[in-house]
């Protein structure tokens, strides 16, 4: 029986047999609610107590870690860690995957300032997303896998703990690019995405940015135009 | 970082006849902090001091440019020296004539020439650096200093360049905080930078002078030194009220270094009143 009090020490007993357990398994053998069990995992899984594994886009098993409650901090990986993803990534799924978010920022150069790039967003093929969610734990050591779909509130507790890798199951062969020897979405495609997030005047900013770094323009104002339902106009 | 340390340097081997250039801007808030605490900033922001009087004129502004362009034909002749290619390390305008006293050159770096040309120092990416000649400097302050960007800290580079004195960039800081002269821009690195200015204790004697500074800024755009202070405190309230999770893993957490990343909303919010606090007690008589 866990040390742990609470639906906490409930969850880490249901898990503590070290095999993997569905969300609603959890919640049986825990005698909580599905949604508790859920949230609590969720909440383990971004202090990398637990670990997770898709068996398919929105069904997800997990075991515990390590023998450890304790949220777990990564050590410094020695090399660069997107070669250490871009290895194992290829392994699970070959070719069919990209990065986006702001490491694809970074490999357009469209960041302004950074210290330390520590957030990869990564979409992989649907029917591979089991197998990468799988494959991925084995650089566990240095980052914290996270489904795309986890609370953003949940990215920032581990981001306290070092690197996120943020899987999600969305790729789309017509968005990849190639850049520097990594896969990436599609410059059009991130700028769309970055317009949903931003406000007037740092998108401005960023689609200058871009602009320079080779943005066709018109791709993306076609895609934007698409995306709010055959508008004529564009903002810029 | 690197390549902005070599465009300091190439710049150092060319001097300007007609006027003096110095370090401001991000860079330079860099140079002034702790080794742990410098971010890598792709812009080379330079202010530049004629030796004559400028007048704010649009004839006195396309001079300028003409005289920077004269600059930058030199600069690309020392580089080609150097070995830089057009594609490749040279400086290129922007298309257009600038619409500011501001004129922007970028510098892009192939990939396969990050060989170990640099004081044995290379990264695999190609690369890119924005240098951005300011032609209208009010009250420039500046002096030569060694610079303590990382690469020349970990790497032992010596180089001595002009740079903005600590109230100079204290007030261009919050002056672009205030929404003022600078455009549109990532605000979330200014609140960023000029806190962590602001914690640094060293620059507790600099606040009087910043503070003139701003006032001088403020008087020749005929506004209170209070108003231009509260437009900053302004901004920053915004980015407190605006910060959303998403934001702050994407946009903040992401690019920090683990020890200066935001558990949660609530503490990026209390990083934003304490900068707020410390503007509020900036002496504005």
């Amino acid at each position: 029986m866990s040390a742990i009090s609470g639906i906490q020490g409930k969850i880490i007993d249901a898990l503590a047999d070290n095999s993997w357990h569905s969300a609603r398994d959890v919640a049986r053998l825990a005698s909580i609610s599905p949604y508790s069990a859920s949230k609590y995992l969720q909440w383990f899984v971004a202090n990398g107590v637990v670990i997770w594994k898709a068996q398919n886009s929105k069904w997800f098993e997990y075991k515990l870690n390590k023998n450890s409650f304790f949220a777990d901090v990564k050590r410094n990986y020695s090399g660069d860690l997107e070669s250490l993803i871009v290895n194992e990534i290829e392994r699970a799924v070959g070719k069919r995957y990209y990065f986006r978010g702001v490491f694809a920022k970074y490999l357009y150069d469209l960041l302004d300032w950074y210290a330390k790039i520590s957030l990869f967003e990564l979409d992989v093929q649907r029917n591979k997303f089991s197998k990468a969610s799988e494959e991925l734990q084995s650089a566990s050591d240095y980052l914290i896998l996270l489904p795309s779909s986890i609370d953003w509130k949940l990215v920032n507790i581990a981001l306290k703990q070092g690197p996120v890798l943020l899987l999600g199951p969305d790729y789309n062969p017509k968005k990849s690019n190639v850049v520097d020897r990594f896969r990436v979405v599609k410059m059009e495609y991130l700028l769309l995405e970055e317009y949903r997030k931003r406000n007037n005047k740092e998108f401005l900013h960023l689609y200058r940015n871009a602009i320079a770094h080779g943005l066709d323009v018109d791709k993306f104002k076609k895609l934007h135009s698409i995306k709010k339902g055959g508008a004529k106009s564009f903002i810029f | 970082m690197i390549w902005i340390l070599d465009s300091i340097n190439e710049l150092n081997q060319v001097t300007p006849s007609s006027f003096n250039v110095y370090l401001k801007g991000g860079t330079c808030v860099q140079h002034f902090l702790r080794s742990e605490a410098q971010r890598f900033s792709k812009d080379l922001d330079l202010g530049v001091v004629f030796r004559n009087e400028i007048l704010e004129t649009e004839k006195s502004r396309l001079s300028n440019f003409r005289i920077i362009e004269a600059y930058i034909n030199k600069l690309n002749k020392h580089l080609s020296k150097s070995g830089y290619t057009e594609d490749n390390g040279l400086v290129s305008a922007r298309q257009g004539i600038p619409e500011s006293w501001i004129i922007c050159y970028d510098r892009f770096y192939k990939a396969k020439h990050s060989v170990p040309r640099y004081h044995g120092l290379q990264r695999k990416k190609g690369n890119w650096v924005m240098v951005e000649f300011s032609t209208l400097e009010y009250d420039p302050k500046f002096a030569s200093q060694k610079i303590k960007l990382l690469p020349a800290l970990y790497s032992g580079i010596e180089i001595e360049f002009p740079c903005a004195t600590r109230s100079r960039i204290l007030a261009d800081k919050t002056i672009a905080m205030a929404g003022e002269k600078y455009g549109e821009r990532e605000e979330i690195k200014d609140v960023l930078d000029v806190y962590t200015l602001l914690r640094n204790k060293e620059f507790d004697n600099d606040i009087q002078e910043a503070c003139r500074l701003i006032k001088s800024y403020a008087d020749r755009k005929e506004v209170e030194l209070s108003r231009m202070l509260n437009r900053a405190k302004k901004t920053v309230s915004r980015l407190a009220e605006e910060m959303t999770d998403e934001r702050l893993a994407t946009d903040v957490n992401a690019l920090l270094p683990r020890e200066r990343r935001f558990g949660a909303i609530d503490e990026w919010k209390k990083l934003c009143e304490e900068l707020k606090d410390r503007l509020s007690s900036f002496p504005v008589k």
